[in-house]
């Protein structure tokens, strides 16, 4: 490109101008000889002048969105306090406000507590805000605190892109992962199937690689969900339509508004979760039928498991970053199982405990008693009182929290 | 690939790049043509083969009208080559049913199968620009394009390949022979162009459709009032849908250096249905105008051969944009309001009437045009002038948002027109809005990638 120390004629030299329609071919030659007249009286072309910026004018608008993109969301946070109590709970419609969970992670940092990061087994299905394994183990601690930073409908292959476009794992004082089994019980859970499924939390899924082949998106998604979660200003954007237009973008809410101008639509008050369980607990009246799952082995399996890989690498980067990791494995409820299948389950689990020593990170293993289990993978929070002391009364855990000092 | 897409933007990093440091060699134009083929590939690779084929023959045609003696016979097998295309691709479906229609209206029982021909994207915009390449060189108004690869570039410069502008050879060929020189102040300008048409389809175009597409869908349904409301609408969604396209395509190519015709120019505040047209899809005005109504013999006629001129004119328009009764009757309509326009315009009556006022009926005018380019079907187009004309009915009111949003931009293009051009083009003014546009499009504006209403001409 060469430079111009001189912009370019406003008045677009080989653009067309607009005349009327000559009567024939003899005004087409007089048209021709007006153009000067016609070019000089007719307003300069549109879209060049509705916005004219030279390139320092464009530097300038550079400059501006650059400064705004960074100032507009810190701003938001002055005006929009995050009201986070000692078992605050990302709400569950709001549990992909990316923007939210970077907030709130910070402040967990920065207030040196321990983050609990899983799915809706973390997050608490069928308990209140203080049932769950986070606030029964912050109960057990006289000194630490436990965030509990689950995400319903995380699965581990999120995992990678939350804990390094989301969470600024740094800051963090510790991070346990937990690992649920629930999500490698069968190829369609382990988006192995070759046909579009609905999946939660796309936006954190591997874009480019590894493949996987039940998220079909177009390449454009793809790239946006990649520039989507690594900006700051677009993590913001989504968060004001989760948290202020219910979930819509903007021109759909004000369709459904029409009478409203946008900012009534802001509340300026951070989302708060629900007092009680997302889901109320059941028993079933009819006798148990225990499930066969078709579980995807690692080791059988060409392809492996994606969802047992990406926890793996999660794992990994968070090591890489000297993040102090401890590991919960998960299991599933005993009773909703066949023999085979808990054999399946078991030399899966075996497997990734071999792994874990392997890499030297400490792990406990979370009981699943089928008397405190809500379903196959969600304890009820006397289940989470039990494996809160479980947890606590691991030696490994205990010396992993004595490292964390 | 659309403009507005992420996919857009890394295809136009590439070629652009590619082009700068190409652009002093004899690979540049080859390097264009090869981004520009690959742009049109991904819609559909096997329709690529037609822009080939179309390519090849127009040159091939004019090259042999440059040897031989038989240039008239060499135009009229480029000619039908290009409108047999068309035909094939894009009215073979209407040309059959209504055939059948005929056949059964005959009561004759046999009736022929739809061909179902998918339309390739973009194929009215490059025949018509090839064509024009063919017709000049008849005419004597360009000389002969030696080179293949720039006469192919011509035809498929990816900015303008699939929506236009239509343009000229005598306009850019030379650019392409000049290999142009991309400038930062042509960076700069590209990038204006750019973020105003972006803004026009993101945040207008595209919010507009929210509101007409429910409407017009089920006209049946809808209030006289809705129906209103919703085709005012309409007509500005087309309008910022096409020109903020159109302002998109201007842009890519200035970044290359290249500058493309004006295709727009505030056609709602046009004070005459000529005037109208002169400002609306300028570069198709000006194609009809040069290679049809010229030829038919133009203005300087009797009245009533004129008024045959300009309906012929404009319902060949409309037969361009669509295989359907609903835009030949479109076509029509201001074929006939230009002949009435005409008179009207030249009368002492009309040189008295406000401005305002004829900016007001010019609009009304055009309006009425954009049902019958909007609905379905002649059905529908019936449906929605009787629910019209009984007016009453519930009515789903526009986001005050929206009319908000349009009232801006109405009275901004107002300003532009007004001796406040001078105040508002200034830094002072522009970089704020500059501004402003990005971070609405951030933030509120809509995401899915809709595509325009133009390619499915």
């Amino acid at each position: 490109m060469t430079d111009a120390s001189q912009e370019s004629n406003p008045r677009d030299r080989l653009s067309r101008p607009t005349e009327p329609l000559p009567d024939s071919q003899a005004d087409l030659s007089q048209a021709k000889g007006a153009k000067e007249w016609t070019q000089a009286r007719m307003p300069e072309p549109e879209g060049a002048v509705a916005l004219h910026l030279g390139v320092r004018g464009w530097g300038v608008v550079g400059g501006l969105l650059l400064v705004l993109g960074g100032l507009l969301p810190e701003i938001w946070k002055a005006l929009e306090p995050l009201d986070a109590g000692p078992d605050w709970r990302i709400p569950s419609e709001s549990s992909e406000d990316y923007w939210l969970v970077n907030r709130w992670t910070d402040e967990v940092a920065h207030q040196q507590q321990v983050l609990l990061v899983g799915d809706s087994v973390i997050w608490g299905e069928f308990s209140k805000p203080d049932e769950t394994l986070a606030s029964y183990l912050t109960a057990l601690s006289p000194e630490v605190t436990f965030a509990n930073g689950g995400l319903k409908g995380l699965c581990p292959l999120a995992y990678s892109a939350l804990l390094s476009d989301v969470i600024s794992v740094r800051r963090q004082t510790g991070i346990v992962l937990h690992f649920n089994p629930i999500w490698l019980t069968s190829p369609q859970r382990d988006l192995q199937e070759n046909r579009p499924t609905l999946v939660n939390h796309q936006m954190l899924l591997p874009q480019l690689w590894p493949d996987i082949p039940a998220y079909q998106p177009d390449w454009n998604t793809r790239i946006g969900n990649l520039i989507g979660r690594n900006l700051g200003l677009f993590l913001w954007a989504r968060h004001l339509r989760i948290d202020d237009f219910q979930g819509q973008d903007f021109q759909s809410w004000t369709l459904e508004h029409p009478a409203r101008f946008p900012w009534a639509g802001i509340a300026l008050d951070s989302p708060q979760p629900r007092d009680d369980a997302a889901s109320q607990y059941r028993p079933s009246k009819r006798a148990i039928r225990k499930s066969t799952y078709s579980w995807v082995d690692r080791n059988s399996s060409s392809d492996g498991s994606l969802q047992l890989a990406s926890f793996q690498r999660a794992i990994e980067a968070l090591q890489q970053q000297g993040c102090p990791v401890f590991c919960l494995v998960g299991q599933l409820n005993p009773a909703l199982q066949t023999s085979g299948s808990l054999e399946n389950e078991q030399a899966i689990q075996q497997n990734l405990l071999n792994w874990l020593e392997k890499k030297q990170v400490l792990y406990t293993r979370l009981p699943a008693e089928p008397q405190w289990m809500a379903d196959s993978s969600h304890p009820l929070p006397l289940g989470y009182r039990v494996q809160a002391d479980v947890v606590w009364q691991d030696p490994l855990f205990q010396s992993w929290l004595q490292s964390l000092r | 690939m659309l403009f507005h897409t992420w996919m857009f933007l890394i295809f136009f990093v590439v070629a652009w790049c590619g082009y700068l440091l190409l652009r002093k060699t004899p690979l540049a134009t080859g390097w264009l043509l090869a981004a520009s083929y690959f742009f049109y590939g991904c819609w559909s690779p096997l329709f690529l083969l037609l822009v080939v084929y179309s390519t090849a023959v127009d040159y091939t045609a004019v090259w042999l009208m440059a040897r031989t003696r038989m240039r008239t016979f060499w135009l009229v097998l480029s000619l039908v080559n290009n409108l047999g295309l068309l035909s094939l691709f894009k009215y073979a479906d209407f040309a059959v049913e209504n055939l059948n229609l005929l056949l059964r209206g005959i009561g004759l029982e046999s009736s022929f199968e739809l061909p179902g021909i998918l339309l390739p994207v973009g194929i009215s915009f490059y025949t018509f620009q090839s064509m024009s390449y063919t017709i000049d060189f008849y005419r004597g108004r360009i000389p002969l394009e030696p080179n293949l690869v720039r006469f192919a570039a011509y035809v498929a410069l990816f900015p303008q390949l699939v929506a236009g502008p239509i343009e000229r050879a005598d306009s850019l060929l030379p650019q392409l022979k000049q290999k142009t020189q991309p400038r930062w102040a042509d960076f700069a300008e590209g990038l204006s162009l750019f973020e105003i048409g972006l803004f026009k389809k993101l945040a207008l175009a595209n919010y507009l459709a929210m509101y007409v597409d429910p409407i017009y869908a089920d006209p049946e349904r809808a209030s006289g009032l809705a129906l209103i409301v919703g085709t005012v609408a309409f007509s500005w969604q087309i309008y910022f849908d096409f020109s903020g396209y159109t302002d998109m395509a201007r842009g890519v190519a200035r970044f290359f250096g290249f500058r493309l015709m004006v295709n727009f120019r505030h056609p709602y505040l046009a004070q005459g249905l000529s005037d109208f047209w002169s400002r609306w899809h300028i570069s198709l005005s000006q194609w009809f105008r040069d290679y049809v109504y010229i030829p038919l013999g133009g203005n300087r006629v009797g009245s009533n051969r004129l008024a045959f001129n300009l309906l012929i004119t404009f319902v060949l328009s409309g037969i361009w944009h669509g295989a359907a009764w609903t835009f030949v009757v479109w076509g029509l309509w201001h074929g006939l309001g230009m002949v009435g326009a005409r008179r009207l315009e030249e009368s002492k009556v009309w040189k008295h009437v406000p401005a305002v006022v004829k900016r007001l009926c010019v609009y009304v005018f055009v309006c009425v045009g954009w049902i019958f380019f909007r609905a379905e079907s002649m059905d529908d187009v019936f449906i929605i002038f009787s629910r019209m004309l009984r007016f009453a009915g519930e009515i789903q009111l526009p986001p005050i948002w929206m009319v908000a949003l349009l009232t801006v931009v109405w009275g901004y293009q107002f300003l532009i027109e007004s001796r406040w051009v001078r105040f508002i083009t200034q830094p002072v003014f522009a970089i704020p809005m500059a501004v402003v546009m990005v971070l609405y499009l951030c933030l509120l504006g809509g995401d899915e990638a809709q595509p325009f209403i133009y390619f499915q001409f």
